[in-house]
């Protein structure tokens, strides 16, 4: 190419046909982003948030405020400002605005409920050094979602946040915001027992119940509510199940329900590394021992799995 | 022809002569041609230099800012924990783990026996330069050539095998040899706690032991320290001086060389550092990588003769360049073999001598590979075999703290320009 | 300066035509190469399924065939490509597929960033969780028709779930576990019985008797009685559990069932746990008897010298995992001597440490390991899917675990003669004292306390550095507990990602979504409190305020 461009013949030709294939070779570097919900979507499905704001951004320099195009542009604009990494003051404020014009323009409601719970997720987390965590304002942000979405599913999520920000105050000596955060839980729950995060929301109120507040009685209690719904995190419930049994056991003096749990770990959660010693438990109890597949086919050992120290540690 | 013309002004095949800009004068059109030919040319180079000015910038550079960059960052190396934190890795470095300073003792001790390490390499391409037969001089230069092919970490394990304490070569060769009993007897009779019997555990050298320290240093040891300031103080005075002459300079390297020897004797004699014994000798397993107080002198030894390959090919490229008519004159004069070293071959390889010297010292404060695959990653029993490279690597990949191994690396690098700049200042060579 | 840069004309190339002739063949060699074997990958007719992966071991390679060949035998039409890299070149290579839109259909998870970090996972594989809940046609003919896919695997898929995505991504085919390879030719020879220790005290009095032997007959210097691959960590790391699963009552303050490190630092500083106590002295002590009949130095021996060893009949007992069992079970062929494995024996009720032992490590909920990823772009990726279910099935993982000499995964799935030994165990404990919390407290334990284990530094000396390093504000446990703070709270914000990303691809297509991931990454969420509970902790256990003794620490947020 410099010997077109040194060569005395045709010299100014062969340069305009260099520079042709220069502008060629960048040319999709400078061409204007894909105005395309699908490669937006597509975007957003890989986590790649700088690839989302391109394509956002080119799409609503046409989109027509308030269309459904519109409002999917400015939302998912908004949570790849949110998210994309490293975070700074500028893509924090960005992303405001962006929930901001969801909640002030769009007419699509289930967008600007979520966009009114991402206001809150803003003021509850700390999405750079400087960034400053206001639980107060969170909790503002979802109680303005319960009371403008009171039969909306979110409700129940808005709730939910707005009940952590007080127990994650974890205020000793007494702990007076964990109770609140307790008992505006519990309140919904009476209310709308069935809610879609009801499992949820008594596993988190027996949490705070266990720590800091130290109520097994009210936590167990809790967390056998959670068992009558149904476990979220299924399969992963084991150390819960657990939990619960100790409490049962050692703390209330309710055998039977620590049975239960004991049972549950065995036959639900054997790969929770407790099943052993459940069924240990269950003996002591004098309870029935479920079988269990995974006892089934046992490597031959030369020992037997159980020693002569006792869960209390030999004193010399 | 002028000298400015580039043979670009030619006349192509078919092409329009020399390039005339309109509005030009005579001379005034000449030297502005002239010029235009020589920006055309500089063009043409530059473009054939821009490949590898890109690839140096892009694969070189560019990774160079980015560790500076990260170096003010608290980064786990992922997107997730990249957080601006200032200074702070440097002053942790600085103030929070004392094991980045200790390993730079490792460091020290093991630029000095480097230093001592490259004479073999010297002494051999003084041989090889002086084998009459040139047959041989080629036929051995092959020989050290051939080596190189193995890739060096296949050394290196070669070498740990070496170590092993039950099948390892060193320890066969130790045993066979009866080298063994004579390291059992010193290191029981060496001892500097009062457990063994020995010359070193009279009531004088007990004495000598428990006295004479100044500021938590013994004062045999104030006397190594007072030879190498002597040393560093007649480079610098040599470098001063120039081309004049220098009257305190053989006092300097006298002083300098009695310090060091005598200091290093009576060191050994009253064993002025705190030892106790091993007792790993005796039954001719010895740990060489296992033994925290082995671990230092392995890894001196590894490599010996420490004859290396590139060392012995650079000083014979150096020795081939000295004309044969300064050896008839020195041969003249009567100067021996060995007044020839001194006073001729060294003298005019000491270019050589100070670009490896320089490399040597990069290698020994950047090297980790080494350390990494002979020890693991924590530096072996007690860390003893970490060095600040290790400890790099170790932030980064075991701690996950790439930020702070971003900064333990400019840290080092400051370190080496200031070496390599004292170097290139006052290590001269005097022609 | 005078360039002639225009030749009047071009010299002869003379040999140099040699060159450009070999490197435009070379060019256009494997120009037909790649060409031909896109063109056999995109054959329409047929389907090609290529597998990648870095298990170069030997008997890997062999068994994947052979499971190919019956899942191609039941399947008419596919064919598998296997395409084994080694390890040390296996992350730069896969990289450079998955950048470059050609990776294999089924990849080898692990090795490179772009297989283990979060971020490259959700690019370039494709999720799993919604495919796993479905039984495995390929277990249609026995106990586990009905049972979900993933429920079907020892670990519950657990080695292919990504916790930061909430997802799995990957479907692991084999477990591993460490055992104890006896030489029971050499052990008869030296202690005039091959019978297998049953407890830590017989196996000591073996490995003293070996010794014994060693100087009767001059081997003093080259009869071992016990090696390791991994050091005497790995030994140690067997032993914990036993010696101080007891004090899981004491230590587990969330009662989760585990004693987690930053619980074991509290019960330190608050002396509910020292290393004093005589369970933990009982595990040192009983560790340094494992040393001592040990190679002197042992830390300096390495993987490759430890198996040397052991297959030349220098060493009766060797400590190592099921990944080598194969090779070292083919090198006890070759040198000729009865091989056994056994799991580490524990003290006895009346030996000298059997007062400390609850009992053993139940090995219930290890991981799978040998995980495959689907690739997002390949072009079969149902069929790839359906040859994970084939060789995770109870006959395929048979078929690949038995030939491979590697422990099976699948429940039911029969294991090798050679494998019955490495089964994991359910029975025993899971909780234990984790000396190293952070990674310099770590640092010190692994490079001390072997010292001590090796006879070259007395009990005291070890306890006096952990005991500066744990308790040092700046790098110790205080530094380590701020650490653990900030990864919670993080965790929680790239939780946030993830949520978000799912909740907005809800309101774009209703439906699409799990609720219930979405749930359980709610749940997970709050459950980590955004990192103020360890703030609470060390309020409330440590009696300090966290950001007073944490001003140094960068970054810390009320």
């Amino acid at each position: 190419m410099l010997v077109f461009v040194l060569g005395d013949g045709g010299r100014v030709k062969n340069l305009s046909i260099c520079l042709i294939l220069l502008s060629i070779c960048f040319a999709s570097r400078f061409a204007p982003a894909q105005d395309d919900l699908a490669g937006a979507r597509v975007s957003l499905a890989e986590l790649e948030w700088r690839g989302a704001i391109r394509r956002y951004t080119a799409i609503l320099e046409t989109a027509k405020p308030g269309s459904a195009e519109w409002t999917e542009a400015t939302y998912g604009l908004g949570i790849s400002h949110h998210h994309v990494q490293p975070p700074s003051s500028e893509t924090i404020s960005a992303a405001m605005r962006q929930y901001q014009q969801i909640i002030d323009q769009a007419s699509d409601q289930r967008y600007v409920a979520r966009a009114m719970m991402n206001v809150g997720r803003v003021h509850e987390l700390r999405d750079y050094s400087e960034d400053v965590v206001d639980l107060a304002k969170a909790r503002e942000a979802y109680e303005k979602v319960v009371a403008r979405f009171p039969n909306d599913p979110i409700a129940g999520e808005a709730v939910l946040r707005a009940a952590s920000t007080l127990v994650m105050a974890f205020d000793e000596p007494n702990y007076e915001q964990v109770k609140s955060g307790i008992t505006m839980l519990e309140k919904w729950l009476a209310a709308h027992p069935d809610d879609a995060l009801a499992s949820v929301m008594w596993q988190y109120i027996g949490d705070a119940y266990f720590r800091p507040l130290a109520d097994y009685e009210n936590a167990l209690r809790a967390y056998e509510n959670v068992d009558r719904l149904g476990w979220t995190d299924q399969g992963n419930q084991g150390p819960w199940y657990w939990r619960a049994a100790q409490l049962a056991e050692r703390f209330l003096d309710k055998p039977d329900i620590a049975a239960k749990y004991y049972a549950k770990i065995i036959m639900e959660t054997p790969n929770s590394g407790k099943a052993y010693e459940s069924m240990e438990s269950l003996r002591r109890l004098g309870k029935p021992v479920p079988s269990s597949p995974l006892f089934e086919t046992v490597a031959p050992s030369t020992q037997p799995a159980v020693g002569t120290a006792s869960t209390q540690r030999s004193k010399p | 022809m002028s000298t400015t013309n580039t043979g670009l002004t030619r006349a192509p095949a078919g092409g329009a002569g020399k390039i005339h800009p309109p509005g030009s004068t005579g001379v005034a059109q000449s030297a502005i041609a002239g010029y235009w030919q020589r920006s055309k040319l500089y063009l043409v180079l530059m473009g054939l230099m821009l490949p590898s000015i890109a690839g140096l910038i892009l694969f070189t550079y560019y990774p160079q800012y980015g560790a500076i960059k990260y170096s003010f960052f608290d980064w786990d190396g992922s997107e997730s924990r990249e957080e601006f934190i200032g200074w702070k890795n440097y002053t942790d470095a600085f103030t929070v783990d004392p094991l980045f300073w200790q390993s730079f003792k490792l460091v020290l001790i093991l630029l000095a026996a480097n230093v001592l390490k490259m004479w073999p390499s010297i002494m051999a391409a003084i041989v090889l330069h002086r084998l009459k037969s040139e047959r041989f001089q080629y036929i051995y230069r092959v020989l050290f050539v051939v080596p190189m092919i193995i890739p060096g970490v296949v050394s290196l394990l070669v070498w740990k095998s070496f170590y092993d304490g039950n099948t390892g070569a060193l320890n066969a060769f130790l045993n066979a040899t009866g080298l063994m009993s004579a390291l059992d007897w010193l290191d029981r009779t060496m001892a500097g706690d009062g457990t063994s019997v020995g010359l070193v555990n009279t009531g004088i050298a007990k004495a000598v032991r428990d006295q004479f320290e100044i500021f938590g240093i013994h004062g045999i040891w104030w006397m190594i320290i007072i030879g190498v300031l002597l040393i560093i103080a007649r480079m610098i005075s040599g470098n001063i001086k120039k081309n004049r002459a220098n009257p305190i300079a053989p006092y300097l390297s006298g002083g300098a060389a009695l310090m060091i020897i005598v200091g290093l004797a009576l060191a050994l004699v009253f064993c002025t550092w705190p030892t106790r014994p091993m007792n790993v000798f005796s039954m001719g397993t010895t740990p060489w990588l296992g033994n925290p107080n082995l671990i230092i002198p392995s890894v001196i030894f590894w490599g010996f003769p420490w004859v290396g390959t590139v060392g012995v090919l650079i000083y014979l490229a150096g020795l081939q360049n000295i004309s044969t008519d300064v050896y008839e004159a020195a041969e003249l004069d009567g100067v021996g073999s060995i007044g020839k070293f001194f006073q001729i071959e060294l003298p005019l390889i000491m270019t050589q001598v100070r670009i490896n010297l320089i490399f040597m010292t990069i290698g020994t404060i950047t090297d980790y590979g080494f350390f990494l695959l002979l020890l693991g990653p924590y530096g072996g029993p007690g860390s003893k075999g970490m060095v600040p490279g290790l400890y790099m690597y170790s932030a980064a990949f075991i701690e996950q703290r790439f930020g702070y191994a971003c900064a333990l690396g400019m840290i080092l690098f400051v370190i080496l320009l200031s070496i390599t700049i004292f170097y290139q200042r006052y290590v001269r060579v005097d022609k | 300066m005078s360039i002639d840069t225009r030749a009047e004309k071009p010299a002869r190339l003379g040999g140099n035509l040699l060159g450009v002739t070999m490197l435009v063949v070379a060019f256009v060699v494997s120009l037909i190469v790649s060409t031909v074997n896109t063109l056999r990958i995109e054959r329409p007719n047929e389907t090609i399924i290529r597998i990648a992966h870095w298990q170069l071991e030997k008997g890997y390679r062999e068994a994947l065939d052979i499971a190919i060949k019956e899942y191609q035998r039941r399947n008419p039409g596919v064919k598998i490509e296997q395409m084994g890299v080694t390890e040390k070149l296996y992350n730069q290579w896969i990289n450079t597929q998955l950048i470059s839109g050609t990776a294999p259909d089924l990849c080898e998870m692990g090795q490179s960033n772009m297989l283990t970090k979060d971020e490259y996972t959700v690019k370039y594989f494709i999720p799993l969780s919604n495919l796993i809940t479905r039984p495995n046609p390929y277990n249609a003919n026995n106990n586990l028709k009905d049972t979900p896919w993933k429920e079907t695997l020892l670990d519950g898929m657990r080695g292919g779930f990504r916790e930061g995505l909430q997802e799995y991504y990957g479907v692991p085919t084999t477990l591993i576990s460490m055992r104890l390879f006896v030489n029971r030719t050499l052990l008869k020879q030296a202690t005039g019985s091959d019978a297998l220790p049953e407890t830590f005290g017989e196996w000591m009095a073996q490995c003293r008797a070996i010794r014994e032997y060693a100087k009767k007959t001059g081997q003093e210097r080259s009869l071992i009685p016990i090696v390791s691959c991994y050091g005497i960590q790995s030994i140690k790391g067997t032993y914990e559990v036993p010696f101080t699963s007891s004090y899981e009552r004491e230590l587990d303050l969330d009662l989760n069932g585990d004693v987690l490190p930053i619980e074991t630092y509290i019960g330190y500083r608050k002396k509910q746990v020292t290393l004093q106590d005589p369970s933990m002295q009982a595990l040192f002590r009983s560790m340094k008897m494992v040393g001592d009949q040990m190679q002197l130095g042992f830390s300096g021996m390495d993987r490759q010298t430890a198996q040397y060893t052991f297959a030349n009949q220098r060493a009766a007992f060797l400590s190592t995992g099921s990944w080598d069992a194969s090779g070292v079970a083919q090198q006890a062929e070759t040198s000729g001597f009865d091989l056994a494995v056994i799991q580490m024996p524990l003290p006895a009720e009346d030996e000298e440490f059997g007062a400390y032992i609850r009992g053993r490590q139940n090995e219930a909920s290890s991981n799978g390991a040998g995980v495959y990823g689907v690739y997002k772009n390949s072009k079969h990726a149902e069929q790839a899917l359906d040859f994970m279910m084939f060789l995770t099935s109870r006959e395929g993982n048979e078929i690949l675990n038995q030939n491979s000499e590697w422990p099976p995964l699948t429940i039911g799935a029969k294991p090798s003669k050679l494998m019955e030994p490495f089964q994991p165990d359910p029975r025993g404990y899971n909780a234990r004292v984790s000396l190293g919390f952070g990674p310099r407290v770590t640092q010190v334990i692994n490079a001390e306390l072997v010292n001590y284990f090796q006879g070259f530094a007395p009990f005291s000396e070890f306890e006096r550095i952990y005991n500066e390093v744990i308790l040092d504000p700046r790098r110790g446990g205080d530094w380590a507990w701020w650490n653990e703070y900030d990864l919670r709270r993080r965790d929680v914000r790239n939780k946030e990602r993830v949520l978000a990303q799912d909740l907005a691809l809800e309101l774009i297509t209703p439906g699409s979504r799990d609720p219930n991931r979405t749930r359980r990454a709610v749940l997970q969420q709050l459950t980590r409190y955004n990192g103020t509970d360890y703030l609470w902790l060390f309020r409330t256990e440590r009696e300090a305020d966290p950001f007073v003794a944490w001003k140094d620490f960068q970054p810390v947020f009320p």
